[in-house]
């Protein structure tokens, strides 16, 4: 299910916290399910649970998951969180230059960030 | 919680160990690497009271290790080849581990064997390797240790037994805020399961970070040159790779500045590549010999 | 009472009962062999006394370095590293070992001494008044049953304390250097080479033409003799008992020392420390540079005091290169 790239820029408990977004874009997790433990995460995983507890304090800073005392980790009810949506998509500023060096005009490429965002949304 | 300041060690006039310092929080897990014969059994020797450092001190929550049985005996070591007792069958050595270290919990003991299974009849000689490994592992565990210690863990282990190695080393640290030092070759255990690192080599520190820290240090930028650029008074560069008029340049000083140089002498695009711990080992040892 | 400790006592348990079934055998034998005697003297008796004594003291000294022997071997092979993280203070690890066989001699005296008297006591007694009644008949005076067993009772006492004090010089080695079988055999490589020096200075001086009114010969062959009432005749001499206490006692102290301040990364070589390696390149050197200068001035028998120095020098160069090629061995 979660898949972490060792040769990937971002470190581990970031790209944790991306998969367990997406899951909830893509409608794998509803509000209201409850996430593994930090411990069975990482037993899962084989990842230290130091990174998934990180992992899991940043999402329920942003009010993404909630944790209950006594009782688990569960994915809050409120959509709204406090992201910040020029620092996320500052990370796309590489594969932009790119495209722009290659000739895509600035249409083509909103349209293919529209046709992303259906994708993500849509139920497989 | 654990403390090396400034240890040297010696061997006759041969320096084995050369100024380390490392500090590690409790509840982490800490890896070691290097190159075979870099130290890292010396500074493991060192940590478990078996060795006396020549020079430093060794600290567990502020207490010295060595010949103290107060700290000796919250420490398990899980040594990369067995000494116990040639002749003693398992259970013999658990009794004896039941003598000695007050916190040891026989009933630990039996639990754990229902996921190792060894036949505690048999004597240790005739255990392979492997099984060796496993019984140390089952013995610390049961000492309730504070630290564990463990050089080479997972090696000489097939895959299901590594992974309820790696399991139990993880239960230990969410359960019971244990903490880890482990020294391997497998660096991608490591790079999943460690908090910071550290590198050795030649029996002083290379390198000595949070994995995070480190492999936003240790980066390889991709950047693309139209024409042929001279590279070599950048400082921190480890390595170069060329394909045409893209450079793969290994650094192990990752900064705006040295994008910003990179840029000066005429690159049209640098980009950040990942790199996997492995490559990195690889990269930064090949280049300090 | 930790289980490390516990597991030294039974070997030494064990070693105390092997040590009790030899000194069976031995009175059995001293039984069997005196049982019908010819000689009519009070010297089968002491005979007697005496085999029974230098058996107990030989075995005594086996059982005790095999005890040694196993003590250091846990700590100074593979299972050292285990032994080494163990929560034990290396100060009581050292004493108990001290300890345990200082009361394996002690019990093993103890039992040899009373085992003998319960099974030949009778037998002796009813022997001397045999003897006796013989002399008497003759009108010549012997020597009394007490006297006899006083000898017997000191000779034993002697021998037991040389037995510690072999014991401690085993511990010394045993803890300064980091090859067991070399520990183990200190003892004997001193005595022997110790002889061996005196007869190769005793050679060397009498090739030089030296007369210092035979002084330093007569104190060499002095030394020799003492060695010699030490291990087998009458003496009550104070002295000798003050001695070798003082001499185990000292022993004992700088193994302690030692214990405290080894370098244990340095096992598996000979030499475990600089003081020691010094020393036995020193003692080594002399001892065993005259011990083969007996032997060389003997083959070749030399005419002037230049060939003498020459095989001297030779046979220092054969004693240094020994021990280096030794401690090369194990480097």
């Amino acid at each position: 299910m979660f898949k972490i790239d060792l040769k990937s820029n971002l470190p581990i408990y970031e790209q944790i916290i991306n998969q367990i977004n997406e899951c909830i874009l893509k409608g794998y997790f509803k509000s209201g399910d409850a996430l593994p433990s930090v411990r069975k995460l990482s037993i899962m995983l084989d990842v230290n649970p130091n990174t998934i507890a990180k992992a899991y304090t940043e999402l329920e800073r942003r009010g993404i998951i909630v944790t209950v005392r006594g009782k688990g980790t569960f994915i809050s009810d409120e959509t709204n969180s406090n992201i910040d949506i020029h620092k996320e998509l500052n990370k796309i500023r590489p594969v932009l230059a790119e495209l722009k060096l290659n000739g895509a005009s600035d249409n083509e490429i909103l349209n293919c960030v529209k046709e992303l965002l259906n994708a993500l949304e849509e139920k497989e | 919680m654990i403390s090396i300041k400034n240890v040297s060690k010696f061997y006759d006039k041969f320096k084995a160990l050369d100024n380390v310092s490392i500090e590690i929080p409790k509840g982490t897990i800490h890896g070691l690497i290097g190159e075979n014969g870099a130290g890292k059994t010396t500074l493991i020797h060192c940590l478990t009271g078996i060795y006396k450092c020549d020079e430093g001190i060794i600290t567990y929550d502020g207490k010295p290790v060595y010949d103290n049985p107060e700290v000796k005996s919250k420490i398990g070591y899980v040594a990369d080849s067995n000494s116990y007792f040639p002749n003693f069958k398992i259970i013999d050595m658990v009794n004896f581990y039941k003598g000695i270290y007050p916190a040891f919990d026989e009933d630990r003991f039996y639990e754990l064997n229902n996921i190792f299974k060894l036949v505690t009849q048999r004597k240790v000689k005739q255990l392979s390797k492997g099984m060796q490994m496993r019984l140390a592992l089952m013995l610390n565990l049961s000492l309730h240790p504070d630290v564990l210690i463990l050089d080479e863990p997972t090696s000489g282990l097939d895959a299901i037994a590594k992974k309820q190695v790696i399991d139990l080393l993880i239960s230990e640290v969410t359960e019971r805020e244990c903490t880890i030092v482990i020294s391997s070759h497998h660096l991608r255990e490591l790079e999943m399961l460690c908090d910071s690192l550290t590198i050795i080599q030649n029996g002083a520190i290379l390198y000595q970070n949070s994995i995070d820290k480190i492999k936003k240090q240790i980066v390889k930028l991709q950047a693309v040159f139209r024409e042929a650029a001279d590279l070599s008074d950048i400082n921190g560069i480890l390595n170069i790779e060329q394909i045409g008029s893209i450079y793969y340049i290994i650094t192990d000083k990752n900064s705006d500045e040295i994008t910003q140089q990179l840029y000066s002498k005429g690159a049209d695009l640098v980009e950040q590549i990942g790199m996997s711990l492995e490559d990195i080992f690889i990269y930064t040892s090949e280049n300090k010999e | 009472m930790n289980s490390l400790f516990k597991l030294y006592i039974k070997r030494t348990v064990l070693l105390l009962f092997i040590g009790i079934l030899f000194s069976l055998l031995f009175i059995y034998l001293s039984y069997n062999g005196y049982a019908e005697q010819y000689d009519i003297d009070t010297w089968s008796i002491s005979n007697m006394l005496l085999d029974y004594t230098s058996s107990c003291f030989t075995l005594n000294v086996t059982l005790e370095l095999i005890i040694i022997y196993t003590f250091y071997m846990y700590r100074n092979k593979k299972t050292g590293i285990f032994l080494r993280q163990l929560p034990v203070k290396s100060n009581k690890d050292f004493i108990i070992k001290v300890l345990l066989s200082l009361t394996l001699i002690i019990l093993l005296a103890a039992v040899e001494l009373i085992l003998f008297n319960i099974f030949t006591k009778s037998l002796i007694s009813e022997y001397y008044n045999n003897i006796k009644a013989v002399y008497d008949a003759k009108n010549t005076v012997i020597q009394t049953l007490e006297s006899l067993y006083t000898t017997y009772y000191s000779n034993f006492l002697m021998l037991s304390m040389l037995t510690i004090f072999i014991s401690s010089i085993t511990i010394f080695a045993s803890g300064s250097m980091g090859i067991m079988g070399f520990a183990i055999a200190v003892p004997f490589i001193l005595y022997f080479s110790f002889i061996g020096f005196l007869a190769g200075t005793t050679a060397f001086i009498r090739d030089m033409g030296i007369t210092l009114d035979h002084s330093i010969l007569t104190y060499f062959n002095y030394i020799t003799l003492r060695l010699q009432r030490l291990v087998f005749e009458d003496h009550t001499h104070i002295n000798y008992y003050i001695t070798l206490t003082l001499l185990s006692v000292l022993m004992y102290i700088i193994s302690y020392f030692c214990n405290k301040h080894i370098n244990y990364s340095k096992m598996g070589q000979l030499f475990l420390f600089r003081q020691i390696k010094i020393l036995a390149y020193i003692i080594g050197c002399i001892f065993g540079s005259f011990s083969f200068y007996f032997i060389g001035s003997t083959i070749i028998q030399p005419q002037n005091h230049l060939t003498a120095v020459l095989i001297l020098l030779i046979c220092f160069i054969i004693s240094y290169t020994a021990i280096r090629k030794i401690e090369q061995i194990f480097m």
